[in-house]
């Protein structure tokens, strides 16, 4: 056969090859997953996370202080299984007060 | 930009042993740092690691000081690099659980009234 393999060879390694390499090379940009603007957007919304959970436990532990019966409701709902959170950020601790103390946590909350 | 950027890689100089390229990636991937300067050594008696770790510390950035302000936040942003998805999954799941305690903290002053039975129970 007298055709010759180089009009096939040179296009290929000198046309197609970039073009392979350069069209994933844009995929894997336009997928680059985070942008400065998300990472702190990010870590916005974690540090606000963060502390409304605190908060929360503030609240639920003065609640629960003034009213024994608040957290019995509340292990009756969704068990005992309930201390730990998704992203691991308790430095409060879980336990409750005693029913018999009422006002004994809210000497750790005074700043 | 003041505030330092958490999705790159920095070598931690002050936790390395050499110019912290094992540490920062142990940093950077929340591998133990033992596992990653094994492999590293593995790889310089090919003769490949040394050349790949020369590079790695001569173009990396050192790591800012201030870049975590606790292990809590550490292990947020390795999970971070690992999958972002997987990470805004677990900040949603987050502010819903808040807002399901919320929400039952509400539900406990709406429905059974503790201060009126307090006043009740004042009187009594």
């Amino acid at each position: 056969m007298s055709f010759p393999s180089e009009i096939i060879v040179v296009p290929v390694i000198f046309i197609g090859l970039p073009a392979v390499v350069l069209h994933y090379i844009t995929r894997w940009k336009t997928a680059a997953t985070l942008t400065t603007d998300d990472e702190s957007l990010l870590d916005e919304l974690y540090q606000v996370g963060r502390r409304l959970e605190l908060r929360m436990e503030t609240v639920e532990r003065l609640v629960a202080a003034d009213h024994p019966d608040f957290r019995d409701a509340r292990i009756a709902a969704d068990g005992p299984a309930h201390s730990g959170t998704a992203l691991g950020g308790t430095t409060l601790g879980g336990a409750y007060p005693a029913p018999r103390d009422p006002y004994a946590p809210s000497e750790r909350l005074r700043p | 930009m003041n505030s330092p950027i958490h999705t790159r890689f920095y070598r931690d100089k002050v936790n390395g042993k050499i110019s912290g390229v094992c540490a920062g990636l142990a940093d950077y991937t929340g591998i133990d740092v033992l596992w990653i300067r094994l492999g590293a050594l593995l790889l310089s008696l090919h003769g490949i690691g040394l050349l790949v770790y020369a590079l790695i510390a001569w173009l990396a950035p050192k790591k800012p000081p201030e870049l975590y302000a606790s292990r809590d936040e550490q292990r947020f942003w390795q999970g971070v690099r690992q999958s972002p998805q997987r990470t805004s999954r677990e900040v949603r799941a987050r502010f819903r659980d808040i807002d399901r305690r919320l929400a039952s903290v509400e539900a406990y002053y709406v429905s059974s009234n503790p201060r009126l039975s307090d006043e009740i129970e004042a009187l009594r």
